[in-house]
């Protein structure tokens, strides 16, 4: 009786267990409204990220949609959010170094789009913001993508050296020098304009 | 050696972030530290940018965004299975050209008549299917291996279109 009762808890856990992986391996690919709420957390960000790291903003925007095409299509499951962005983000370096190799793409000098500095209405204020702007782009211009990748990822997404490693394909241990001498060559820069 | 990091960079790093000043200690530091400074100036410049640009970025809705991906999606599903029905369909040509061949060259080393081998074969086809034991099977038969040969193309374009 009790052999009974294991035999049949044993078989039930393994139809159990059958039933998870069958149900996982169908709903890795995302569905409508997983995809819009994640596309609509990270969407913005990453244009901004593209268009920083390619200087092109119509680039930016082919990539952008490449970036999630690819992304859907991998259909990988990810353990959290960040784990999720992070592999976005890997495949949008890839995806921008690619269109980089492909096209023999140069930076282009991205200025502000609603700001124009020799708008004759804008103000001291406005001007002075586009200014660094500009400044910042023309140093960005100067830096080598992996450098302008880097120091987009750590300061204006705020990751970590382990983060900047698994999206950039790179050894953690090398992030910290490699880090420091992207930003003295970018503060450099940026006293020099 | 050249030191590469400061032990108070990351709380410049969060005043940055946070986007308030730092305090006059940590201000004093960042005077003083190279790394500090350089790291100051650069996570501001770049985080202001961040920020204005991200007001500025204009993306498509997630509506638009999630019909795209479908589309293509579908347009990429679409371009596999004409490549394969292609594929299948160049196979069975090169094959059937194939056997012809063979069945013609076969028959040219047989005898140098193929008209009398092929009446030779027919002959012994209907010789064959006159058996007493053949007889009753042979009409439906001839009509199974019809509706074979008819509908085999049309089987293999279902089987490759499916995915």
């Amino acid at each position: 009786m009790r052999t009974d009762t294991t035999m049949r808890e044993t078989t039930l856990s393994e139809l159990e267990s059958l039933a998870t992986a069958e149900h996982e391996a169908t709903t890795l690919l995302m569905d409508e409204d997983e995809f819009r709420a994640f596309y609509d957390r990270t969407a913005r960000a990453l244009w901004v990220y593209l268009s920083r790291i390619t200087g092109d903003r119509q680039l930016a925007d082919d990539l952008l949609q490449e970036t999630y095409y690819r992304f859907y299509r991998a259909g990988t499951a990810h353990e959290s959010e960040k784990h999720r962005r992070n592999s976005l983000y890997c495949i949008a370096t890839n995806v921008a170094r690619d269109a980089g190799r492909r096209a023999r793409h140069r930076y282009t000098l991205p200025l502000p789009e609603t700001d124009d500095p020799h708008e004759p209405h804008a103000n001291d204020r406005t001007g002075a913001q586009v200014e660094g702007r500009t400044d910042l782009a023309r140093a960005m211009a100067q830096l080598d993508p992996r450098q302008r990748e880097m120091l987009w990822l750590a300061y204006a997404q705020g990751a970590s050296h382990v983060e900047i490693a698994e999206t950039l394909g790179m050894k953690a241990a090398s992030i910290k020098t490699l880090l420091f001498r992207a930003r003295r060559t970018m503060a450099r820069l940026l006293r020099n304009s | 050696m050249t030191r590469v990091e400061c032990t108070r960079e990351s709380e410049i790093f969060e005043a940055v972030a946070a986007g308030r000043a730092p305090n006059d200690e940590l201000r004093a530091h960042a005077t003083g530290c190279a790394i500090c400074r350089d790291l100051a100036e650069v996570a501001s410049a770049i985080h202001r940018d961040f920020h204005a640009a991200m007001r500025e970025a204009h993306v498509p809705s997630s509506g638009v965004a999630w019909w795209r991906i479908q589309r293509r999606a579908q347009e990429k599903a679409t371009r596999v299975a004409s490549r394969t029905v292609t594929f299948v369909q160049l196979a069975t040509l090169a094959g059937t050209a194939c056997l012809v061949l063979a069945i013609l060259g076969g028959m040219s080393l047989m005898t140098q008549d193929w008209k009398l081998w092929i009446d030779r074969v027919y002959f012994s086809i209907l010789d064959f299917l006159a058996a007493p034991a053949i007889a009753q099977w042979a009409t439906p038969m001839f009509f199974g291996i019809a509706m074979c040969v008819m509908l085999a193309p049309f089987a293999i374009y279902y089987a490759v279109t499916e995915e």
